[in-house]
């Protein structure tokens, strides 16, 4: 009886500190301000917009650190989420609630998570998702710019990328490092970015030759694209695609955070 | 958004939390059952999310405080001299169109895309300028509250390096429990259809 009870506070214990882990410190890389040339949107300067530096987590949320997040905010475990918030294909890939099961890597970015339940993960590590133009900046820094250079670095990432893709290990895209020491970004999971719906040109067009004009407001004028690059290309279809309840299987989450110095926004 | 921000009462969510904590075996079984953790609102409600905004009377109202009426909603910027007056004429036809009995219990609420120019006072010229009645909320949240409706909503919104936004012209109907019942996804809407919306909308209420 004695040990029984022992036993329980030992159970006690081990749920205790389960519950009570502090919420995993993200290792910020420092993104240095730039200049972006955003898809699909008229009016760009020819230099591009600029984009206040910010701090950009190196790696993506893995999926023990997002087990960590779900153990100490139950309402985000999979058979507890309200469906709005995320599909039914959220965190599919695990073994239960708070199980991972022998086929997930822990260390493997976290997956099938919607974008509401990845702005609830940035915001309990107290940070928040990357702009898409904060995105693509980091994206950019690979020795030269990619506005720099295009052909040459443009095909050196999609070659990295392909060479992740043949890799099946689930960590190899942890070896493409961006010079500012951001790894992940090609060759693995895309990742959510803050303003997704940014997209303003498809989705609900009826027509295949353009945008309907009573759909958006100024839409219409909004088509301007550079298609030699091609994987920001994909990056935008896939961004103007989603909804915010859509957890896949190719999509995983980072955390960005202001930088320390100014605490500004950087462009939505 | 956070765990404090869910609208489960505090001390629920602690009495759970150490119930978790006390019996990990019985909690893992209890996180199992299909019992509904939160009260009565449906899994597809806008209201699950929480979301704080501030009226052009300078009010401040949460999303869900809307409960229990049909609403008609849209997202515009004040300053957009384009589609949005349209958005807005279309919605005030919709709430003309209404049998009175109807239209007594329908809120229409516009919220804003451009926190940054749209301030309290920005949103109640908007309210005069427009002649909105008192059935009518013209809000503002901060940028990650009104991203988060603006998602929920599924509308698309972008600021040009000119300052306009491009935007979609969504007008929206949301029944009692925060779901969405009706989307017209242009301006000028299909307004019988709109109408008609609101109206099962209204009447599906009155059944429960």
């Amino acid at each position: 009886m004695t040990r029984r009870v022992v036993f329980a506070i030992l159970l006690c214990g081990g749920a205790v500190r389960a519950a009570a882990q502090p919420a995993p410190a993200p290792r910020f890389r420092s993104v240095a301000p730039g200049q972006v040339r955003p898809m699909f949107i008229a009016g760009v300067p020819d230099g591009g917009l600029a984009v206040a530096g910010f701090l950009l987590a190196e790696r993506p949320v893995s999926n023990a650190e997002y087990l960590r997040f779900v153990t100490a905010n139950p309402e985000w475990q999979r058979s507890r989420v309200a469906r709005i918030a995320a599909d039914v294909s959220y965190l599919r890939h695990w073994a239960g609630d708070t199980r991972l099961g022998p086929e997930v890597v822990p260390a493997a970015p976290v997956v099938n998570v919607s974008w509401f339940a990845a702005r609830a993960y940035a915001d309990w590590v107290g940070g928040r998702l990357p702009t898409t133009q904060e995105w693509e900046l980091a994206a950019s820094r690979f020795r030269t710019s990619i506005s720099g250079d295009p052909d040459r670095v443009n095909a050196q990432l999609l070659a990295l990328s392909q060479a992740g893709a043949r890799d099946t290990t689930p960590l190899a895209a942890f070896r493409i490092v961006s010079d500012e020491g951001v790894t992940g970004l090609f060759g693995g999971p895309s990742e959510w970015v803050d303003d997704f719906n940014t997209v303003v040109t498809s989705g609900e067009s009826r027509g295949d030759s353009g945008p309907d004009d009573g759909l958006f407001c100024a839409g219409g004028a909004a088509l301007a694209a550079d298609p030699s690059n091609y994987s920001a290309f994909m990056r935008y279809a896939l961004r103007g695609s989603l909804r915010g309840s859509y957890a896949l299987a190719t999509l995983g989450v980072r955390v960005a955070r202001d930088a320390p110095a100014t605490r500004s926004r950087g462009p939505r | 958004m956070n765990a404090s921000e869910w609208p489960a009462p505090i001390v629920r969510r602690l009495a759970r939390h150490a119930l978790l904590a006390l019996c990990a075996p019985l909690a893992l079984a209890v996180a199992q059952s299909p019992v509904p953790q939160r009260g009565a609102l449906p899994e597809q409600s806008l209201y699950r999310l929480a979301s704080r905004w501030t009226n052009y009377d300078g009010r401040s109202i949460a999303l869900a405080d809307l409960r229990g009426q049909p609403v008609v909603v849209a997202m515009v910027y004040t300053s957009c001299t384009m589609t949005c007056p349209m958005i807005t004429r279309e919605m005030q036809a919709v709430q003309r169109d209404l049998p009175p009995a109807v239209r007594a219990r329908v809120r229409f609420v516009l919220a804003s895309f451009d926190p940054a120019r749209d301030s309290v006072g920005a949103l109640r010229q908007h309210a005069e300028k427009m002649g909105l009645d008192d059935r009518w909320l013209v809000v503002r949240a901060s940028p990650s509250d009104t991203r988060q409706l603006a998602v929920l909503l599924g509308v698309s919104y972008r600021q040009l390096p000119s300052g306009d936004f491009d935007h979609s012209n969504i007008i929206s109907v949301l029944d009692a429990g925060g779901v969405l019942q009706y989307q017209s996804p242009r301006v000028p809407a299909d307004r019988p259809r709109l109408v008609r919306s609101v109206l099962e909308t209204a009447q599906a209420r009155t059944q429960k």
